[in-house]
């Protein structure tokens, strides 16, 4: 018994060395001005051109900066990146973009029109695998150089006229084309870096490592542990350096939403990534001055296979549609935290015509399935809801497959795999019915609808429609802002008439921001600019 | 006992080849694509990527120059961790693991044994059985209970730890005490079991008619063969603790190795997954192996059987 008595005492002192309550890390790091911020999981790399993910673009957005900027608050704004001012020629097909004088790379290097040129090359390479190369293909050329249908860069749509005014030159009109610049894959890599750490197009250059990487953005990168965190700091050589507010920001990887929400209660980051779904009431109740629940321009949805019997058959598309209670199922399943969907495209532009034509009638739902030859759901094949294994997905697999049942009694089960296998399960087609999530690349609606088209690598539906692909050809060439929206417009009616998807809800980003943190407005892509973040004093509220 | 090392060291090397090939066989044939994700890449460049990493060569070249890679020291680069090398994400994963392991080890031998000891020493009293009991339940929770219910005790409600993280020395107790706990229970059911059977023994009752003392008897005279089973499983326990856990890595913000095993095979990080296997495999080999050697050491019964 002394034995196990001394044991004890031993122990009852080693936790005595650490009895205090100490200062929050998020305190020390406000006054030191380093923004702590939740991230997620381990980006796949700092290469803007092998990335893919929204969270790896606003890590990025810290690092390099693109011709055009986010505004702080307001998404249908841009303000002036590394190109000072811009023109629109041909009837915005051509567009020309006096670059800054004094823009640098965080080397000292100045950023020129040719750092552009050969940043577009690089990612346009036909063997170099660049994941979002497609994003560029709006430029004249673009495509056939990438499939090396074309061997001579010269002729794509991008040139260097002087060292400081690139021109871009694209497959036809583009009003909106600066908002598209917003988008990562824009954004100038620094060729004269990353040839000093291998071949450019080699995937096992070295030039992203801290010490190596050299960007053109407000911070630069001070410090990366891998699966731990990314630090970075203030770039002295950045065009608007003195108008930076933060001297830092350290992206913290934490893949557990639990654990990201203890280390924001323990003061261990100033904003997380997310917030688990089942959390949301609590804070709503008790510490609502932490929350924010803001709009988020993406759509949950599910893709109909339509070359598959019976869903080949619209009358069949709409019934599973009309027979989904999306109100009950967000509100009860999802802690209301999201907006059921009642069209594809969420609201993001009072100008736009949104369609409505989604809603919940059961009664019409079996009198339709009925009409297409399954009264009562009899004869109706099995099939399934395909998700990858995240628990919300299978969720809300598992209240759908109850509400089709006992509406149109129909025999459905739940079939899940891990994401990579998911994934390509779903671009091979090899389903009946599978989840899927959009967000807009940029805060337009042609984002939400160019990828339906057919041959579009995500589609993946099946779904074809001539007049919605002329539609939307027509609207590339629209440079009246009202008749491309009627455009749209058209084909969104077209598109939620057809029904080759079911949305379910329209995305709200539910985030955990600490009171000290300035300048977190809502934006519609939760893409803030972290040069016009701030940081202040004010502590956490009293969790304990 | 050199004769019986090198036949032993040469069944170890068999024994990788097969895990390592069987793993690169088993990976290639599961679905799925190291390129997929929620916005897909157009086929044209799913095709480069493969080409880069040279998934467009016939299994059975990309087998062989794996294997030949393996053979000098290369284990290829990740497939999602564009510009690491495996070797070196092991590398820096390893060490941390390593002395999370090692500080969990420290704790279940240094309070599981002790506990066992005494239990068996106060057989079927209450001590015993309160000891016993706890040790049950220690088993029977799991890490993934334990890791968060300490962290909100101990870091969150009283705040004497951090939550997450490790920067600072005290940032290892609490994921060192929630890897350690179960081992250390297991220990101590262990280590009771092992010396009430010595102490059943004749040599023990030898002693006892000869008036050693108690303490001795169970000090110098039943300690040795009492510990004999959990000798035993010290091998693939070690191996298990130092590799890292996936669960007390994710609850605790730790870029340790255990992460890796799960996340790479559902990421299809082909060189990721058969990097670890085969470290792990290795490391499993190793262990095994001490322990045999150290149980021929301390067990005056057991010899070298190639001898």
């Amino acid at each position: 018994m002394v034995m196990v008595c001394r044991i004890f005492m031993v122990l009852g002192l080693f936790v005595a060395m650490g009895c205090e309550r100490r200062e929050p890390m998020t305190a020390k790091f406000a006054r030191e001005k380093i923004l702590l911020k939740g991230h997620g999981s381990e980006p796949r790399s700092l290469d803007l051109h092998l990335i893919q993910t929204t969270t790896e673009h606003q890590l990025m957005m810290a690092l390099f900066e693109g011709l055009v900027n986010e505004d702080a608050s307001d998404d249908t704004k841009l303000v002036p990146g590394a190109a000072e001012s811009w023109e629109s020629l041909d009837g915005s097909q051509r567009w020309r973009f006096k670059l800054r004088a004094n823009a640098q790379w965080s080397d000292g290097t100045p950023v020129t029109a040719e750092d552009f040129v050969k940043s577009y090359q690089r990612e346009l390479s036909p063997t170099f695998g660049a994941l979002y190369a497609d994003m560029l293909y709006k430029l004249k050329n673009a495509e056939a150089y990438h499939k090396g249908e074309l061997k001579d860069f010269g002729q794509v749509g991008v040139k260097a006229l002087d060292p400081l005014t690139l021109e871009l030159t694209l497959n036809g009109p583009m009003p909106y084309f600066p908002y598209v610049l917003m988008h990562f894959t824009w954004f100038p890599v620094p060729l004269h870096v990353i040839e000093k750490y291998g071949e450019p197009e080699s995937r096992f250059n070295q030039w992203t490592r801290a010490g190596h990487l050299v960007g053109n953005g407000a911070f630069q990168l001070k410090e990366w542990r891998f699966k731990d965190y990314i630090e970075v700091e203030r770039n002295p050589h950045y065009w608007d350096a003195a108008k930076v507010k933060l001297n830092g920001v350290r992206f913290v990887v934490v893949t557990d939403l639990a654990t990201e929400e203890r280390m924001f209660r323990s003061g261990r980051l100033h904003v997380t990534e997310t917030l688990g779904l089942d959390r949301i009431p609590f804070y709503k109740e008790h510490f609502p001055q932490v929350l924010r629940l803001n709009p988020y321009l993406g759509v949950y949805f599910y893709r109909i296979n339509v070359t598959k019997p019976p869903f080949t058959d619209l009358k069949v598309r709409q019934a599973l549609n009309l027979a989904l209670d999306r109100e009950t199922l967000v509100n009860s399943t999802l802690q209301a935290a999201h907006t059921p969907a009642s069209g594809f495209i969420p609201p993001m532009q009072a100008s736009f015509p949104l369609a409505r034509p989604l809603t919940y009638d059961p009664e019409k739902a079996r009198q339709l399935l009925a009409e297409a030859g399954f009264p009562g759901g009899k004869g109706f094949p099995k099939f399934s809801l395909h998700v990858n294994d995240v628990e919300t997905h299978v969720r809300i697999a598992e209240v759908m497959q109850d509400m089709w049942k006992r509406t149109l009694c129909l025999e459905v089960s739940v079939r899940t795999e891990s994401s990579s296998v998911f994934y390509d399960t779903q671009q091979r087609m090899d389903y009946e019915t599978s989840r899927a999530g959009w967000i807009a690349d940029f805060v337009e609606p042609i984002s939400f609808l160019d990828l339906w088209t057919t041959g579009n690598q995500n589609n993946n539906t099946g779904w074809t429609n001539p007049r919605f692909d002329q539609l939307i050809k027509d609207s590339y060439t629209a440079t009246d802002p009202q008749a491309r929206a009627k455009l749209l417009g058209e084909a969104d009616q077209i598109f939620n008439a057809d029904l080759p998807v079911i949305p379910i809800y329209w995305y709200n980003r539910q985030t955990l921001v600490h009171p000290a943190v300035k300048g977190w407005g809502a934006k519609l892509l939760d893409n803030h600019p972290w040069r016009d973040l701030d940081l202040g004093d004010e502590p956490l509220p009293d969790f304990h | 006992m050199a004769r019986y090392l090198f036949s032993r060291l040469t069944q170890s090397v068999f024994v990788l080849w097969a895990v390592v090939t069987l793993a690169f066989f088993m990976i290639k044939a599961t679905p799925g694509n190291p390129f997929a994700s929620d916005k897909a890449a157009s086929k044209y460049v799913i095709e480069q990527n493969n080409k880069a990493f040279g998934l467009d060569r016939p299994l059975s070249e990309q087998y062989v120059k794996y294997l030949g890679n393996l053979l000098r020291g290369d284990l290829g680069w990740s497939f999602k961790f564009e510009g690491r090398s495996v070797r070196e994400i092991i590398g820096e994963g390893f060490p941390i693991s390593l002395k999370l392991g090692s500080l969990s080890l420290l704790m279940a031998l240094g309070l599981g044994v002790p506990i066992g000891l005494y239990s068996a020493v106060r057989k079927n009293r209450w001590q015993d059985h309160l000891l016993m009991a706890l040790a049950m339940l220690g088993i029977c929770l799991p890490t993934f209970v334990s890791g968060p219910a300490l962290a909100m005790i101990f870091g969150l409600k009283l705040g004497w730890f951090n939550v997450a993280g490790l920067y600072e020395w005290s940032d290892w107790v609490l994921p060192a005490a929630t890897l350690g706990l179960v081992y250390t229970a297991g220990f101590a059911r262990m280590t009771r079991e092992g010396m009430l059977e010595a102490l059943s023994q004749d040599f023990i009752r030898t002693a006892r008619a000869k008036g050693v003392p108690g303490w001795q008897i169970v000090v110098k005279h039943a300690l040795r063969p009492a510990l004999l089973p959990l000798l035993s499983v010290l091998g693939p326990a070690v191996a298990g603790l130092v590799v890292g856990s996936l669960v007390v890595e994710t609850v605790f913000k730790i870029p340790g190795l255990g992460q890796h095993f799960t996340e790479a095979i559902m990421n299809k990080d082909y060189s990721l997954v058969l990097g670890t296997v085969a470290f792990y495999c290795a490391f499993i080999v190793a262990a095994n192996l001490i322990v045999d050697v150290l149980q021929v050491l301390f067990n005056p019964r057991l010899k070298f059987s190639n001898e």
